[in-house]
């Protein structure tokens, strides 16, 4: 009977959240370290993020828990939780965002980008700066709300909104000097 | 709207290049290389501590989600057997007859209690006293008109047929048209009564010291009597 409820306990009957600890835990814990160089730190990052990644489990499918997709959301979370736990240590102030003004004849429809741009797209896009990419993965390839990318990037919506704006018009005008 | 078909575009593009970058990413390969080059980390106690509340959490939150689904997949489960009875059910003659009767007995009933206005229409108690007892089944009162020494009442049955009672006080000449109908005097609870029937309609005169009451409309002998009979 014991060896029989020790047999269920395989990966399918484990529960999602378990699955995402045990299979990332580590990955976390040195990405935490790295930037804090502390093993306590980087433990209560750990936690942190774990507790972040509880609020989204609704948008992580149990397919991709083993695939890039999800150990991307989950260094994600990590970097930034420590990031964050670095400017509080250094009691460093959040900057509020404010998008510069547009330049004159530069409307909306100047950020879309088209089919013929893509080939160059993803070398841009390993171009931007972290804070940039991450509200892209994050926003776009996560899809995530901004709600919900303000409280992993420890800022507000408005400052969310600001830098996907920002980080599409940097994609534009990157794509345009290839042209 | 094309505004907005453009920029699901651009950002359907968008997420499919950040799909493909994801493999050439320089930070993922960084953190992946720092996580192959160590061991795995033995968490402290301390953490493992922690992680018991973290993990309590995520049971409730993962409990509560599987049970929202399974609350929407048993409701939706059952509007589909619903559903299915309902259409395999009126599939077969023996079941569908008798449920299409019983909708349009009540669909029939239902229009029959929408036409009258019989608790609404009253005679006052100056004139209650005549009101006949008896009412055609099917019928209701849907007029009444009352002067100072005399009143009407119109019956409907909803089905088109009408017939009206008058009464009046001191009123004697009263001519009925008798051409080419069926003329007759009889007696009803012992007063004299005149009765008159051409084509599909009656009309009934009965005389009563001081007063007069007058009966006309499609119904039937019998119950153009059984009403004239029925006033007190």
């Amino acid at each position: 009977m014991i060896i029989f409820c020790d047999m269920i306990d395989n990966e399918e009957d484990m529960s999602k959240f378990d699955r995402i600890y045990k299979k990332y835990r580590n990955t976390m814990y040195y990405v935490a370290f790295s930037l804090t160089k502390n093993v306590y730190d980087a433990e209560d990052i750990v936690e942190e993020s774990l507790i972040k990644v509880i609020e989204m489990l609704d948008k992580i499918d149990d397919e991709t828990i083993d695939k890039q997709r999800c150990k991307n959301l989950m260094i994600t979370i990590a970097k930034n939780t420590a990031v964050d736990f670095l400017r509080k240590m250094n009691h460093e102030a959040i900057p509020l965002e404010t998008l510069e003004s547009t330049p004159a004849g530069e409307g909306p429809e100047d950020l879309l980008i088209k089919v013929e741009d893509y080939k160059n797209l993803a070398d841009c896009i390993n171009r931007l700066r972290d804070i940039y990419k991450d509200v892209l993965y994050l926003r776009i390839f996560h899809q995530l709300s901004s709600k919900e990318t303000a409280r992993i990037l420890n800022t507000n919506e408005a400052n969310i909104n600001t830098r996907l704006k920002r980080a599409k018009r940097m994609l534009y005008q990157m794509l345009k000097e290839y042209d | 709207m094309s505004r907005n078909l453009d920029e699901k575009k651009s950002d359907y593009l968008l997420e499919l290049a950040l799909e493909e970058q994801l493999d050439n990413d320089k930070d993922m390969r960084y953190w992946e290389q720092l996580e192959a080059e160590n061991p795995p980390h033995v968490f402290s106690e301390r953490h493992n501590k922690r992680m018991r509340k973290v993990f309590r959490k995520a049971k409730r939150v993962e409990f509560y989600e599987e049970y929202r689904k399974r609350v929407i997949r048993t409701v939706a489960g059952f509007l589909i057997i619903f559903c299915a009875s309902v259409v395999t059910v009126t599939q077969v003659e023996a079941f569908r007859l008798p449920l299409l009767k019983f909708f349009y007995q009540v669909k029939e009933k239902s229009t029959f209690f929408g036409v009258g206005i019989d608790n609404e229409t009253k005679l006052t108690k100056n004139f209650q006293e005549y009101e006949p007892a008896y009412k055609p089944e099917g019928f209701a009162i849907t007029e009444i008109d009352e002067k100072k020494d005399k009143f009407y009442i119109k019956y409907e049955d909803g089905k088109g047929r009408t017939y009206r009672f008058c009464y009046f006080y001191k009123f004697k000449n009263f001519a009925l048209d008798t051409e080419e109908a069926v003329a007759s005097n009889k007696e009803i609870n012992g007063h004299k009564a005149s009765i008159v029937e051409k084509e599909n309609k009656i009309k009934i005169i009965m005389y009563e010291e001081d007063s007069l009451f007058y009966l006309e409309g499609e119904i039937s002998f019998e119950e153009a009597y059984k009403i004239m009979e029925s006033v007190p």
